[in-house]
Formats: structure tokens, C-alpha cells, sequence
């Protein structure tokens, strides 16, 4: 008989509930993306995810590990990213590459979940945004669109394509949009990267879950809004230019995702502050002088790179100063 | 919380006395001896007399093979009559320090925290006369319940707070300490009524918190000893009876009610578990439900250390998957830890580099075991790690060494 160890009493929460936390905090987006273009991107979101899924399952085969781990969500998860960063009018064969490259290349080959180094969606993007940038950055003008045809492709030139919010603000127009819009992510942009009322309630739904950190989403977004309100992009005011920034590209998405996922940011909670602190001034200085678009996956890339030396360097540096502290203490008491 | 009821006679009580591969130290011992409950059965040297728990007849010695404590020599005594030997009760004036050392020693009380004699404690912490440390050092009486299951602590306090408080007072005058108090989580109506019965200044209220880490305000040297140890030095200096017997909860899943049992050393976990009518096929576990440990041997004895026994359900023990990298370890351990990156390196076999991290630092308090999403043995892995010293060769060395 196998003796089970200490404690004898375990938490309920378990691998699987956060990542289907994530999946049914996601359920508003699809739902969001179906009221703006039809049912074509909720097939995109399906296509991105079942072609995870597939990939896992094939990589558990080859890799003999048990088909049960399909089951902790996190592939689910990763082609949900990768179809939510998609453009609505996309080939159906763009986020099944972007997701089994995600799947096959970044993940599985490091031992699969827990153990990967990049964030297999952030990796799925970059790719595609370095091989397809036309396909990736033609967006639908929102405006124009009802439906989408299921059968559509970028080359037949089907529906209006209009410049995204964050390419207009990198070539320094004015965006002709109102406050209100870029709150309910009424402008061209990602399936699932616009909404910011709808990710902001994501983000305080997983805080209130304990699904994410606080330490790494509050500096994040503080300094993200800081670096947006000193350097407008645009002439509107601060205010605006602020917003506009925050809601344009992947910025919010980035903050609300990329940013925690567990296996590939600092554990640390003072590890986490600068992790979520330097991704901010990444992704705002990549935001101005990179692709557009795709700088925040460039920069959640190379801070995974960094997060192990974060995560060390934060903890070597919290109890240097703690033993400081208390030398400073046992000075002063017996001098 | 329930009140301390006692354990019904059990049908044998097996006492240790020394181990199965030494000569039997109570050989002078006639067989059917009848001994009296406290009686002195053998005084190992430089060790506390081992005495009779129960008033009975001592039918000779048995080998007792236990996969918790190996193998013992134990006494095997029949409960027989109500006989009680006592100790020679001094006026409290007259208790000195050593005086309250030998009667700590002589009354064999041990200290439930840790299962160790009260008398070696007493004697380590014990400061010399006129020591300007006696200011900043303050005696705890440990009446913390740190587990769900528990509340043996709280019984005791319910009952007997004015003996456990005179036991108390006690242990402070053999250490040559001016402060002590009891530290304690009871409830707040509970605390009321308690604060009323021994002086308010003598209760202080510990955070509801696990581990408790802090047990006094301000910057004092903390010594602690359990609640059940005070009540007991308290009974054998006011009322000469010896420590013969351990106050248990017996909680969990597979009994009916929570209890809290006065039960004689030396009885097993079947008369125990049966007098709380429990389920069969339950899986004992010895200590609370952090750190306890499983064992499924019910003639397993009980001794001096035990305060909590829980009945609990088989269930399918989870297939610990890998760490996602939550950080719920790192958040929660009191320590100040970082228990994957331990982990890690150990899995890793970086021992050169464990060490940075102090996992020797972990007191195995299991927190971080209990928050794993994942399901893993964090506690056990980073206790394990903890005993590694260098690298895995110097590891090997050692081993050779033994």
C-alpha cells in the first residue's frame, strides 16, 4: 500500500483549473469577435486551438508521455493566444502553423508544460509575424464589415483593409477615433487584442482568482502608462494619446496574457515587479521604434530569456537586504 | 471543542522500555508483578525513569517490530486494580530550581512538541543566577492548535488553565526566567473566559496564521514548551502524579466526532481508534494533517509526542504533475525560501549550487506542499535537498562514511 506523504490535506486548486480559467475568461472574446465579423474568426479561434491540441497529443506519442497531460489545457490555451492574435480575415492555415510551431518547436522539445523557456504563443506569433507580416497586419475595417466570408483570403482583396490603430500611430497620423471607441475596441486590430473594457475585466477576474500576480500585471501597466503619458504619440492631448497607446497593438493583450503565463515569468514577487517593470519599457520602446504590432511578442521573448536571472538575482538582492536589516538591528540592541 | 474524556482500559498496554537489541533493562522485574499507575519500571542512564502508565500486572517483555519506531522492547502490562504511585509533594516555597529540575526529571515529564524529556530542555535553557539575559528571554507555553484537526491544547487550557499555568510558572523559576506566558489561538469568547481565569497578562494571542511564527511582541528570545508539558510538571509538583499519558484528538473523516482523549502511553492505535468508534480500513495518521505521518500499523503505540491522530479515508493519492512556475510556493513559505528553485537544482542535480539557497533553512512545515497546483511533495523534496551538502560525490562520500 502506497503511504501518501504530508500534507494529508491538499488545496483544490489544481494545474487545469487555472488554464480553464483562462478558457472560460476568454468565452467574452469570442463572443466579442463574433458580434464584429461573424463566424469566421470564432473558426479561426477553433482552427488555433484544435491544431494545438493535435500537435500535443502528437508530441505525448512521440515523447511517450501519458495522453492525459493533453487534458491541463495548457495547448488549448497556447492556440487560443495564437488565434486571438490573429487578423480577423487571415488564412485558416496561419494559426495552424503559428500554433504547431508554438506546440512542436518551442514547447514539447523542453519536456512540455512546466519546463518550456518561451512562451510557446509569444514564440507562434513572432513567427508568423517575421513570414506573413501582410497576412498578420491586414485587418478588416470594423466599420464596413457585418460578416466576414468564411471563404475569404488577404490576396482576393474581399473586404476594406484599414491600417491598424498602432500602425497609424507609429507613422504618426491622428486616429480618428473616439475615447469611447477604443474602450469597446471599435477599430480594426486582432480578434481578440481590441477590447480593452472586456481584458480589463479579464485581468480583475483572474487577480480575484489568484490565477495571476498582482506583482507583475500592477508595475506592468503603471509604467506602461507613465511612459504613454510623457511621450504622446499623437496631438490630441495626453489623455488620449495615453489610451491610444495602451489599446493599440498588442499592449493590453500582452499584459493581460503573455505577461502570466507561470512557467516562463519569475516566481519571485520582487522578481515579478521588475519583470512586469522591464517588460513595460520593452514593449512601449518597441511600440515606437519596431513592427508595430508585433514588438510586445519580441519583447515578452527576450524578458523569458532574462526571467530565470530576474527570478535568482531579485531573491539574492531581497536577502542581501534582509541581513542587512538585521545587522543593522543587532548593532543597534547590542551595540 | 470537545472537553478530555477518558480512554476506556485497555486490553493491554505496551510500554517501552529499551530497544529489542539490548539486554531487557526491567529483568529484575518479577513476571505478574502488579505495579501501581507512575511506578518506576527502569531509570536508563542520564535518561527519565520509564514508568508504568497504567495501575495493572506486568506479564513480562515483548518484542514489538513497529515500522515507525523499528523495533522496541516494550513492556506488556494488564490493566489490573486503581493503584498510583506518588511523588512526595514539597511546599512551593521550597521549589528551587533544582529542586523542580529532579521532580521534572523524576516524574518523567516529557514535552509534546517534540517527544523530548522536559528535564533536558529545562537543563539546556537553564540561565545562572542574577543573568542579565533572564530581561530579554520569555518562556511560551505552546497552546497553538496548527492544524484544522486539533484541539487538544485548547482542552487543556479548558479544563486545567490554573495547573498548566502553575506548571508554567515552574518551568520559568527552574530556567531562572522573569517572563513567560501562554500562547495560545483559542477563539475569542474562549479567550475571555480564559484571560479571566489565569490573569490576562499571562495569555497572549498568536496570529491565526500557519506556521505561527511569532510568539511574543518586541525583541525577546522565544523558548517554548507545550501546554500539555506545564499541566503535567504542574500535576506532579502539586499533586506528586507522574506524566502516564498524552491528551489526543482523534478527528478526521473516518470517525464519527471529533474527540479529545486522555489515553495512557503505551496503548495502541486500535484500542484508541475503536474506543472513537472509527471506520474500518481507515488510514491512521500520527501528528496533525501538515506533517503528519501516515501509518498503517495499528498496534503502533502511543508515546509522549502525539497529540493528534487522525482516522482518515483512503483516497487516490494524486500523480504530482510538473511545476508550472505559480510561485504559490515561494509566496507562502515563512521561511523566505524559493522552494521550486531548490527543487529544481536538486532535480537538476545542482548541488554546488543548492546551497546558495539555504534550503537547510526549511522546517518542513509542508505550506508549500499543500498550495502546489501541481500536486507535488514540495516540502519532502526541499527537506530532502536540505540534507545535501556540495555536490553528489561529497554526498556519496558521506554515505561510504556511515
Amino acid at each position: 500500500m502506497n503511504k501518501p506523504l504530508a500534507p494529508h490535506i491538499r488545496t483544490e486548486a489544481r494545474t487545469g483549473h487555472m488554464m480553464l480559467d483562462i478558457l472560460l475568461a476568454a468565452l467574452p472574446l469570442g463572443v466579442f469577435s463574433y458580434v464584429n465579423y461573424g463566424l469566421r474568426p470564432v473558426i479561426l479561434l477553433l482552427i488555433s486551438m484544435g491544431t494545438a491540441i493535435l500537435c500535443e497529443a502528437l508530441c505525448c506519442l512521440v515523447g511517450h508521455r501519458p495522453l492525459r497531460t493533453v487534458m491541463d489545457g495548457s495547448a488549448a490555451v497556447t492556440g487560443l493566444l495564437i488565434g486571438l492574435l490573429m487578423s480577423p480575415m487571415v488564412d485558416y492555415w496561419v494559426p495552424m502553423l503559428g500554433a504547431a510551431f508554438a506546440i512542436i518547436v518551442v514547447k514539447a522539445p523542453f519536456g512540455g508544460f512546466g519546463r518550456n523557456v518561451f512562451n510557446p504563443a509569444a514564440a507562434g506569433i513572432a513567427v508568423l509575424t517575421f513570414c506573413f507580416p501582410r497576412r498578420m497586419f491586414s485587418y478588416p475595417a470594423i466599420s464596413t464589415v457585418s460578416t466576414l466570408p468564411l471563404s475569404m483570403t488577404v490576396e482576393a482583396g474581399e473586404a476594406v483593409v484599414e491600417q491598424s490603430l498602432a500602425a497609424q500611430l507609429r507613422a504618426g497620423a491622428t486616429p480618428s477615433l473616439s475615447k469611447l471607441q477604443l474602450l469597446l475596441g471599435d477599430f480594426a486590430g486582432p480578434i481578440g487584442a481590441t477590447a480593452a473594457l472586456i481584458l480589463g475585466a479579464f485581468i480583475v477576474y483572474l487577480l480575484f482568482r489568484r490565477s495571476v500576480s498582482p506583482w507583475t500585471v500592477i508595475p506592468y501597466f503603471v509604467t506602461c502608462a507613465v511612459i504613454a503619458w510623457l511621450f504622446p504619440l499623437t496631438g490630441m492631448g495626453r489623455l488620449y494619446s495615453a489610451m491610444a497607446q495602451l489599446c493599440a497593438g498588442y499592449v493590453l493583450f500582452t499584459g493581460v496574457f503573455f505577461l502570466n503565463d507561470p512557467v516562463t515569468t519569475p516566481r519571485f514577487w520582487l522578481g515579478r515587479l521588475f519583470y512586469g517593470f522591464f517588460t513595460a519599457i520593452l514593449v512601449m520602446l518597441l511600440q515606437r521604434i519596431g513592427r508595430a504590432e508585433a514588438g510586445s511578442c519580441f519583447a515578452i521573448l527576450i524578458m523569458n530569456a532574462l526571467s530565470p536571472i530576474i527570478d535568482r538575482w531579485s531573491w539574492h538582492v531581497w536577502h542581501w537586504l534582509m541581513r542587512l536589516r538585521h545587522f543593522r538591528k543587532e548593532v543597534k540592541a547590542h551595540g | 471543542m470537545r472537553g478530555i474524556e477518558e480512554l476506556p482500559v485497555p486490553a493491554a498496554v505496551r510500554m517501552p522500555v529499551g530497544r529489542a537489541d539490548k539486554p531487557s533493562p526491567i529483568a529484575s522485574l518479577p513476571e505478574e508483578a502488579p505495579l501501581a499507575a507512575g511506578q518506576v519500571l527502569c531509570t536508563p542512564e542520564g535518561d527519565v525513569p520509564v514508568v508504568s502508565p497504567i495501575s495493572g500486572i506486568l506479564e513480562g517483555t515483548v518484542v514489538m517490530q513497529n515500522s515507525l519506531y523499528g523495533s522496541l522492547l516494550c513492556a506488556d502490562i494488564q490493566p489490573e486494580g486503581e493503584r498510583t504511585d506518588l511523588l512526595p509533594v514539597i511546599p512551593e516555597d521550597e521549589l528551587t530550581a533544582s529542586v523542580i529540575l529532579d521532580i521534572a526529571r523524576e516524574a518523567a515529564v516529557y514535552d509534546e512538541l517534540d517527544g523530548s524529556p522536559l528535564w533536558q530542555k529545562l537543563q539546556r535553557w537553564q540561565l545562572p543566577e542574577n543573568d542579565p539575559a533572564a530581561k530579554t528571554c520569555i518562556l511560551v507555553a505552546d497552546a497553538t492548535e496548527n492544524d484544522v484537526y486539533g484541539s487538544s491544547a485548547w482542552a487543556v487550557l479548558m479544563e486545567q488553565p490554573r495547573l498548566a499555568l502553575f506548571g508554567l510558572q515552574m518551568a520559568a523559576r527552574a530556567l531562572r526566567f522573569s517572563r513567560y506566558h501562554i500562547a495560545t489561538m483559542l477563539p475569542k469568547r474562549r479567550r475571555r473566559t480564559l484571560k479571566r481565569a489565569i490573569g490576562r497578562e499571562n495569555v497572549y494571542t498568536v496570529g491565526d496564521e500557519y506556521p505561527v511564527t511569532v510568539y511574543a511582541d518586541g525583541d525577546t528570545e522565544v523558548y517554548r514548551i507545550g501546554i500539555q508539558a506545564c499541566l503535567a510538571l504542574g500535576r506532579a509538583l502539586k499533586q506528586g502524579l507522574r506524566h502516564t499519558a498524552a491528551i489526543v484528538t482523534v478527528a478526521g473523516d473516518g470517525v464519527p466526532a471529533a474527540r479529545n482523549m486522555r489515553v495512557p502511553f503505551g496503548t495502541d492505535l486500535r484500542a484508541l481508534l475503536s474506543a472513537c468508534q472509527a471506520e474500518s480500513h481507515v488510514l491512521p495518521i500520527l501528528g496533525d494533517a501538515m506533517t503528519g505521518v501516515a501509518c498503517d500499523d495499528l498496534q503502533t503505540p502511543i508515546l509522549p509526542g502525539v497529540t493528534t491522530v487522525l482516522a482518515m479515508k483512503p483516497r487516490p493519492i494524486r500523480v504530482p504533475k510538473p511545476c508550472i512556475g505559480c510561485g504559490r510556493c515561494a509566496a507562502v513559505c515563512h521561511a523566505g525560501l524559493l522552494p521550486y528553485e531548490i527543487v529544481r537544482r536538486a532535480e537538476n542535480m545542482h548541488y554546488e549550487r543548492l546551497q546558495h539557497l539555504s534550503p537547510g533553512d526549511c522546517d518542513g512545515c509542508a505550506v508549500c506542499s499543500y498550495v502546489c497546483p501541481a500536486g507535488r511533495d514540495v516540502a519532502a523534496e526541499v527537506l530532502k535537498a536540505g540534507e545535501t551538502k556540495g555536490t553528489m560525490f561529497l554526498n556519496w562520500g558521506e554515505d561510504d562514511n556511515e
